[in-house]
């Protein structure tokens, strides 16, 4: 049997008709419970979603449960976007990224994971030693930052978000964002040269 | 521009130079002409640090969304239909079984009152039921 929203929107949208919609065009189709505009968003957004969770909670099992959460939450609530505020993009990923440091704050406040996972455990057959040795280094003091400033370097450098956005998606002024980047930038550098890997 | 003031723009705006204020940007590159030292080795850490934090996170697979989606189309729906497919006799079978409740209670809550029962007391003498006086050796007082 089909879902009630299935048979009532299937024939509604195809997804060759979604591909050229705006974000906010298919937000607004999901505020009417059509499902394919929901799954074109994540075609769009699932991934991005996920890695700017990661980069803040460092175990991939956990950025995809947030990851989610947060569609969950869209496509139960699509009232909760408003096209008029912000782009579907930018609302998207600072809804995770917040959810991402509750998840911090809440779970394990005080986190150091030993089990952290960054990208894909196995190393292409490119990448030589040096090479990952420098990730592993950098992966691993990325890990001890702060959660304020792994968000932060989240949102600037996997959802590439403007420095305004960013800092208004963490409740700062833009300023206190830019000083969270200069931080946590400067931390990562002084470690990779301190490990002797900026050579390799 | 000495190193360390290099650095600190490093720090400020990335490793990318283009995205460096117009003046700021000339003066770093052209101290980075200069060649390998101090300014140029932290450059060269900072370019690193940017380039994983630009590693795309592997992309997330078709289960995650298949469980999204399922989890978004299906759960409340599949709530729905049972729902209605079993809210009629559901109700009837509930109805029934406070009316059946309610008759069980009021029955047994009577039984052992005794109010159910439809026990009447007659004063009866002796003398009234045939065959039965009081005579000598049967005394009805004994028994009441």
């Amino acid at each position: 049997m089909l879902p009630l929203r299935m048979e009532k929107h299937h024939s509604t949208s195809s997804a060759s008709a979604m591909a050229g919609s705006s974000d906010e065009e298919l937000a607004l189709l999901v505020a009417d419970s059509d499902q394919q505009a929901f799954a074109q968003l994540m075609h769009r957004h699932l991934d991005r979603t996920v890695a700017v969770a990661q980069r803040v909670l460092f175990r991939r099992s956990e950025a995809e449960d947030v990851a989610q959460d947060v569609f969950l939450k869209f496509w139960r609530q699509p009232e909760s976007f408003n096209p008029e505020k912000a782009k579907f993009g930018t609302w998207i990923y600072r809804v995770t990224i917040n959810r991402a440091l509750d998840v911090v704050r809440k779970v394990r406040p005080d986190q150091l994971p030993e089990d952290f996972d960054m990208t894909d455990p196995t190393p292409s057959a490119l990448e030589d030693i040096a090479k990952a040795e420098r990730r592993k280094a950098l992966v691993a003091t990325m890990a001890k930052l702060p959660e304020r400033q792994r968000a932060a370097l989240s949102l600037s450098y996997q959802a590439e978000m403007p420095d305004i956005e960013a800092a208004a998606s963490l409740g700062i002024t833009v300023k206190a964002y830019e000083s969270l980047l200069v931080r946590a930038r400067k931390t990562l550098r002084e470690k990779l040269l301190a490990g002797g890997h900026h050579d390799a | 521009m000495t190193p360390e003031e290099f650095t600190g723009l490093l720090d400020r705006y990335g490793a990318d130079l283009a995205r460096w204020p117009e003046a700021e940007r000339a003066a770093g590159q052209a101290l980075l002409n200069k060649g390998p030292g101090e300014a140029w080795k932290q450059y060269r850490a900072a370019q690193l640090v940017e380039q994983l934090l630009r590693e795309p996170v592997p992309a997330a697979d078709h289960q995650l969304m298949d469980r999204i989606l399922a989890a978004a189309h299906y759960q409340p729906e599949m709530q729905v239909e049972i729902g209605a497919m079993f809210s009629a006799w559901q109700r009837g079978l509930t109805a029934t079984t406070i009316c059946l409740s309610l008759v069980a209670g009021l029955f047994t809550g009577w039984s052992s009152t005794g109010y159910g029962s439809t026990t009447t007391y007659i004063e009866v003498e002796a003398g009234d039921i045939p065959g039965l006086t009081s005579s000598p050796g049967y005394n009805m007082g004994d028994y009441q």
